[in-house]
Order: C-alpha cells, then structure tokens, then sequence
C-alpha cells in the first residue's frame, strides 16, 4: 500500500508545544506563517516580533531569529530591525488589542511610512490574555469582561475596522482580511501570506494579513461553536477580502 | 551704514551679538528680534541693556518671550521699513530656515537700497569652513528670504581661544566666497580680548560678549 | 585635528556619528532639535539612517530592535520625551541591548519650560521605567567632555549591553563652545554581537531570541541578578569626578553640569577673597562617584550641594555623607539659572563663625 503524508509538522515552527487553548486559531495561523516562511525558504533569513497578547510567546514558537516588543509597539521595533537590516524578512504578531488600541500610532504610522514589514493581525475581538476584556474591536452587543451588559455604542462607540482604516493610509501597500473557520479559507488565507511576504520581498512596501480569530476561552463556547459565531457575527462586521493591493500595474508585480 | 541691517548666517555665526553690539555702538533705534530657530541665547535676553541704552527691542507677540520657543513674531517688525526715520538691525534665527521668517515682511519692503543684508560668518563653524560651502549658504539664504545678500561680516573666532592668525585665516576663505560671488566684506569684528593693530577688511568692530555669562 | 567652533546639541550629533552610530531614532522636542535636525543630513552621507519617528514611545522601541538587530544605536529627547521613553528603556534593559540616549534636560514637571534645569536628576538615576535596573548615566560639564563622552558611550553600551544616558541641562546643548571632535578617547575591546537577532540564523546556524519576558519567578531574579552583577560592576569602575581645589578646602560645593560651571566661577572668585572652598563634580551621576567623598581632607567641615533642581542630587549625597559633614543645599528651579553670586553668598552663609 501506498503511503501518503498527510500531516506533516512545519519546520517553521519549533518543536516547542504551542501554549494556545484547544482549538483557538492562533494555532492555525502559527502554522500558516511559519508554512509561508519554510516554503518561500525565509526562516534563515527572518526575525519575528512578537507582541503583548495570547501570542506574547509566539518568539519560543517561529523558528527563525525573534525579538519581543512592549504591548502595541511591534510596529516600531520592526521598523528599528529593517531600517538597519533591509535585507531580513521582518513581520510583526499582533492582536487586535496590540494592533488596534494601545498600538494604533505605532501602525499608523509604520503604513504611512511606508515600511518595507508584513504584519500578521490576528482580530478575535476581544483581549484573550489579560482574561476577556472589551476590545476596539468587539462587536456591538457582544459580553466581555468590561462590557458585562454587552458593548454599547452611546458609550463606546463602533468597532474599528482597522483593514479599511489603514487602507486610506496611502503609504500601504497590500492588506487583506481572511479567515481561517474552514480548509477552503484556510487555503485562501495562506495564498494572502504568501502575498505579503512577497511584497515585502519585492521591497514594495507595507502588507498586513488580518485573521478572523476566535478566543473560544474568553467568548465561552466550544471551539466549534465559536468557529460559527465567527462566521455568523464577525465576518459580516468584517467582510473577507483584499482591502488594497497598491502592487497592481507595477511592472514587478 | 545703510538705514536697516538684516543679519543672517549659520546658527551660532554670532548674528545675535554682533546685532546687539552694532545697535549699541551705532546708537540705532531698533532691534528686531525674528529668531524662531534658537530657544535661548537669543538676542531678547538683553532687553534691559538694550533699553539703557534707547533701543526699542521688538520680537514677538507674546509678552517676555525670553523663556519661549513660540515662533510668535511680532508685525511690528515692519515698522523700519515703513518709517524712514528708523534706524535698525535685524537679528535673524540661523540658517536658510531662519532666514525664512523675512517673507513675513516683503510686502513691506520698498526701498532695497536702504537695506543691507549681511551674512556673518564664523570659519571655525564646520559648515561654514569652506568658501564652498559659504558661497551654498548664501544661495540657500537668498532663496528662502527672497532678498539679496549685499555683504558678509567676518566673525571668525574661537571665542577665548581667538587670535589674529584666526581673523585672517577668516578673512582668506571669506574673500574667496565674496570675490566669487562679488560682494564686499563690510565689517570685521574682533573679540574685545583680541589686541591688534592691523586693520582688516571693511569696518573693523569690536565684539563685546553680552549674551554669554562668564562661566559659559 | 584642530578645535572648531559647534554648538552643544550639533556637537553631539556629530560626536555620535564619529563614534560609530549606526541609526537614530527620534521625534522633535526643544532644546534638543539641533541634533535630529543635523543627523538627519548628515546620517545620510555616511550611509547611516535616521528616521523622525510619530512619538518618543515609537522611537525608543525602534531604538530596541534596531539595538536588538545588533545596531549601534541612538536617540535624543528632552525631559517630557524621555518621561515617555521610559517604556522601552526599561524593555531594552530587560533584553540587556546597548543603546544611547541623550536628555538635553528643560524645566518640569508637565509641559514645564524650555529653559535649562537639572530637574530629571531623580528621572535619570533612578529611572521612571519598571523593574530594578539602572543606566550608566553621564552628566558632563563642557562641550568637550559632552562629545568625549558621547563617543564612548557607544563603546561602553555596547560593554554593558545596557543602555547609557548622557543627561545635560539645556544650556549645555544649546551654547557655542570650541572642542576637538577628534579628540581620543579611551575604547573598550568589545566581543562580536554573536547575540544580535538580526535575521542571519542561516549563516549562524541556531536562532536567537531578544526578550524581557521571564514567567518563572526564580528565572527572572537570577536574570536580575545577572543585571545586579553589571551595575556591581559600574560602581566599582565608571565612576567619574573631578576635585577641584579641594586640597584644603573647608566647604566644599557639590555639583554637575552647568551647575559646576557656574560653581567653578563662584569659587574662583571666593578663593581669591581667600575662602577655602571647592567643588566635587559628579561626572557619572549613576554610579554616583561616592568614592570623591572619601577624597575630601580633613579640613572640610561642609557639603553644600547646589542644583538647578530643588535636592535631588542631595539625596545621594545624603546617602554617601553618613552623617561626616555638615549638610547644606541651595538649589534653583522651573529653568532659572542662578548667578554666581548667589552660591558665593550661600558659601559665605556657611563658613565657621558665619552669621
Ligand atoms: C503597557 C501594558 N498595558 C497592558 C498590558 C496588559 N495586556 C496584556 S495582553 C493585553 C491585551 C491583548 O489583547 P490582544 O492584543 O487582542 O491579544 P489576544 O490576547 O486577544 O490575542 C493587555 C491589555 C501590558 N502587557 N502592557
Ligand atoms: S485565551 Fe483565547 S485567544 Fe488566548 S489562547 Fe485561549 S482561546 Fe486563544
Ligand atoms: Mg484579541
């Protein structure tokens, strides 16, 4: 009989077992990255940052050289590292928490200038490490620690949409939003991986790949069901898609 | 002299002294504080001695603006180019960004021959060491204050380190940008501990320190 | 070569080119502006980079993983830019990288003035950021000293992989004075950075990791320990001071920086009245240099510290006196400079047999 791998760990990733809770995605989306990064043949070459979240430990997971940043600020310590390395592959880690609130300068402006980065934005819409607290981008209605009766707009206004946010941003270059609920879009959101890494190889600017998340711990549901509460409550807040692709009608696209 | 003198250059050339010691020495009416480049050492840090002695000092809106970096100036800067009765200096903030404050006043300005604009010049400033280098400045100057360089001021020192050989080794490199460029040397000065008879190019002054402490 | 004429902040922007900085980082603040603005036109030529960051908080953590890249790095700022930086100063500790830091030091607290104050004395040497650590912090006295001591510091960061802070008030940065920028100075040898993350893991073949994070308690106190060991290290070797005239001194002025400056005028002109005075002038003001107090000759009876702070030095100098000399202060604050005739009264005030 014919033998067929079917499951084969990447060497993107350590032999250090992941620390995330059973069926959270950030599993998922560890292996797409460190896949985009074995196959393209860039681990040697790489150096992740991770950030303050459930992934603060992602520097013991990507196989490649790695730096730990303060909450919020990868976006600047991967502009310290490709400023005096240009020829590393930088990407940052970064929850919506890290992205979207205490580091919203800091990636603002690393896509205004323009950095020559790949940011791997991983959205649950909620804090999962500090224990379930509101996030910029928690849903309307949705129960979180420090929304205990649901978020509500007269007090906190609407969730951030941080994809189209930076898509105004005009010196980004290619963002995109996936999801990773199902293998169909599991596949597709490596495709986008691999587009980033790409661009940043290209030296044609800044990417960011944000994941459609769950926190199945902190939202209180089995990882099953929160793969459906995904799809039914977040990506219609969060449509799938590439938000802006400024790589088109260059001649090295 | 001519009736209003504009002094520009590299920051930390001399410009704020050198307009307190000719607005002094020539008893003139005004000085004109525009520097929005540096927040200290400036010229409007010697308001009592410049009123001692008559002269109005006008700098910003903002009252006492010793203590601030507030790029504040004041309009009553262009009375010297409207009221011929005035005699003044201008002390410009350093460099082409200094310079750039006189677009303020252009509207103002009628009469260009009334009017000197001198560059003072230290050669034991790195970026003013070369004529080369002098000679982009002063194109940089002229570009951002849109007014004509009409002469330089030699001001080379190293403070108490200064001695004659210093003054003629500025006074080399600055006729070699001023030949090029065809303008005169119009004053020398020379720091007050400097004791020499020689006479250098155009109107030799001396330089008293009024800005700088002792223990600076 | 020969002195040329600079001022404070563009001498120190060119003393750090010179000492071989590889990148700065920063955002615009007064008094310090001169040395972004000089770095960046002229990091360019010597194929260096600058960058204007959107904040201090971004700057310094550029700073930490330009550092972490294995980069000689730099930023500047002023007293609110460095209450912001204390973040990632803390962060760069934690991963023990080298970096410099320069503090061109205005009045406070809050938005305060731009006028020069030592008021981040406490900021400086004891540090706003968290965790038990400390910088090897300079406070130099002269134009020439600053750009000395900027150029090593790159060497003595690098040394320590921590990060050293050169804290001058704002008068320093901002007066002419001539200096020899290419003046020696004493190197250190220095091991490769064989730690650096930089995105060579191919070439070195293992990976390295730059982080602060140590979730096991006993891991993270032998990780201070280890910190613990370098300051251990510092106190016993950086510390820096000159004595001046205190030969037979019977008061002696304690001060730094501009502070010194003005003391040493002071004391000129009270030695000529015949005063037996002189001055310790901390150079490192962490380590603070303890061992100038055990200099001093018997015939000192007083210790007057003066400041352009309200007694922030004076609390080391408390902690170093032990109750040997009689104490005294006089400080200025919120950016006024004092005159020195103030400090010669203050000297007579506490002569034996004053009053
Ligand atoms: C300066 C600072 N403030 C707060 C925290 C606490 N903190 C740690 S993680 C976190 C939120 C992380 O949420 P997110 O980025 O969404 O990541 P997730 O855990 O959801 O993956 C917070 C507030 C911190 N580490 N540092
Ligand atoms: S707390 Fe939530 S986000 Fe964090 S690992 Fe667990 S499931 Fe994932
Ligand atoms: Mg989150």
């Amino acid at each position: 009989m014919k033998t067929q791998t079917v499951y084969k760990p990447t060497g993107g990733l350590t032999d250090r077992p992941l620390s995330y809770c059973p069926g959270c995605t950030h599993g998922i989306i560890h292996k797409l990255v460190g896949e985009v990064l074995e196959e393209k043949g860039l681990l040697d070459e790489t150096v992740a940052i991770a950030s303050v979240g459930c992934s603060v430990m992602s520097y013991e997971f990507f196989n490649c050289d790695t730096q730990q940043a303060a909450h919020g600020r990868a976006p600047a310590v991967a502009t310290g590292i490709k400023r005096v390395r240009p020829d590393a592959t930088v990407f940052t880690y970064q929850g919506d928490g890290d992205l979207a609130s205490i580091g919203m300068a800091e990636i603002v402006h690393a896509a205004h200038r323009g950095e020559n980065i790949t940011v791997v934005f991983v959205n649950n819409a909620i804090y999962g490490m500090t224990g379930g607290q509101m996030a910029p981008t928690t849903l309307i209605g949705q129960k979180t620690t420090t929304s205990p009766r649901g978020r509500d707009q007269g007090n906190t206004g609407l969730p951030l949409r941080m994809s189209e946010l930076l898509a105004t941003v005009p010196g980004s270059t290619y963002l995109e939003r996936v999801s990773v609920h199902d293998p169909k879009h599991i596949r597709k959101a490596k495709k986008a991986l691999e587009k980033a890494f790409d661009v940043q190889e290209k030296k044609q600017g800044f990417s960011m790949i944000e994941f459609i998340s769950t926190c199945p711990v902190n939202w209180g549901m089995t990882p099953n069901d929160s793969l459906n509460w995904a799809v039914d409550n977040l990506i219609p807040y969060y449509p799938l898609g590439v938000y802006k692709d400024a790589t088109k009608g260059d001649d090295n696209a | 002299m001519k009736r209003i003198t504009i002094l520009t250059g590299h920051y930390g050339s001399g410009k704020s002294e050198i307009a307190i010691n000719l607005a002094i020495q020539d008893e003139l009416n005004a000085l004109i504080d525009l520097d929005i480049i540096n927040p200290y050492f400036r010229s409007r840090s010697a308001r009592k001695l410049l009123e001692a002695n008559g002269i109005e000092l006008i700098e910003s809106t903002i009252e006492n603006s010793a203590g601030s970096d507030l790029p504040f100036i004041s309009a009553k800067g262009s009375r010297p180019f409207v009221n011929s009765d005035l005699r003044a200096v201008y002390d410009l903030g350093g460099t082409k960004h200094g310079a750039k404050v006189m677009m303020q006043f252009r509207d103002f300005i009628k009469n260009r021959d009334e009017i000197d604009f001198l560059v003072v010049v230290n050669i034991y400033r790195p970026e003013t060491d070369q004529a080369k280098k002098i000679i982009q400045m002063v194109e940089e100057l002229e570009a951002t204050s849109q007014i004509r360089v009409t002469g330089f001021i030699n001001n080379s020192n190293l403070m108490e380190y200064t001695d004659e050989s210093m003054i003629e080794e500025g006074e080399r490199i600055l006729k070699e940008a001023a030949g090029t460029l065809n303008l005169p040397i119009v004053y020398t000065f020379i720091e007050e501990h400097v004791k020499t008879t020689k006479r250098y190019a155009g109107d030799n002054r001396v330089l008293i320190r009024y800005l700088a402490k002792q223990w600076l | 070569m020969a002195k040329v004429l600079m001022k404070g902040n563009e001498a120190m922007a060119l003393a750090a080119i010179k000492g071989g900085c590889d990148a700065f980082f920063g955002y615009p603040i007064t008094p310090q502006n001169e040395i972004p603005e000089y770095l960046s036109y002229h990091m360019q030529e010597h194929g260096r980079v600058f960058v204007q960051a959107e904040s201090e908080v971004a700057a310094i953590n550029m700073v930490y993983g330009a550092a972490g890249a294995g980069a000689r790095v730099l930023t500047s700022s002023s007293s609110p830019g460095i209450a912001l930086k204390q973040e990632g100063i803390s962060y760069i500790v934690g991963s023990e990288l080298p970096a410099v830091i320069i503090n061109v030091m205005r009045g406070g607290p809050g938005l305060g003035g731009i006028q020069p104050s030592q008021g981040d004395y406490n900021q400086v040497t004891r540090g706003g950021g968290n965790g038990d650590y400390h910088l090897l912090a300079f406070a130099p006295e002269t134009l020439q000293e600053t750009v000395d001591i900027v150029k090593q510091s790159f060497d003595l960061a690098d040394y320590y992989r921590n990060p050293v802070m050169i804290a001058v008030d704002g008068l320093i940065g901002q007066m002419m004075e001539p200096v020899d920028i290419d003046k020696e100075v004493e190197q250190k040898t220095l091991e490769e950075k064989t730690w650096a993350s930089d995105g060579t893991s191919g070439k070195r073949g293992r990976v390295n990791k730059i982080v602060s994070l140590h979730l096991d308690p006993y891991d993270l106190e032998k990780h201070n320990l280890k910190l613990k060991a370098k300051y251990d290290e510092m106190v016993e070797k950086e510390q820096r001071y000159e004595m001046i005239d205190t030969d037979d001194a019977e008061i002696v002025i304690v001060a730094y920086g501009s502070m010194a400056r003005i003391a040493r005028s002071a004391v000129k002109e009270l030695r000529n009245e015949g005063v037996k005075v002189g001055i310790i002038r901390p150079i490192t003001i962490w380590p603070f240099p303890e061992k100038a107090f055990d200099e001093l000759p018997e015939s000192v009876h007083t210790l007057l510290t003066v400041e352009m702070s309200l007694g922030q030095m004076l609390q080391d100098v408390k902690i170093v006196n032990q109750g040997r000399y009689q104490l005294e202060f006089y400080g200025r604050a919120g950016g006024v400079v004092p005159e020195a005739s103030e400090i010669m009264d203050q000297v007579r005030k506490h002569l034996k047999g004053a009053k």
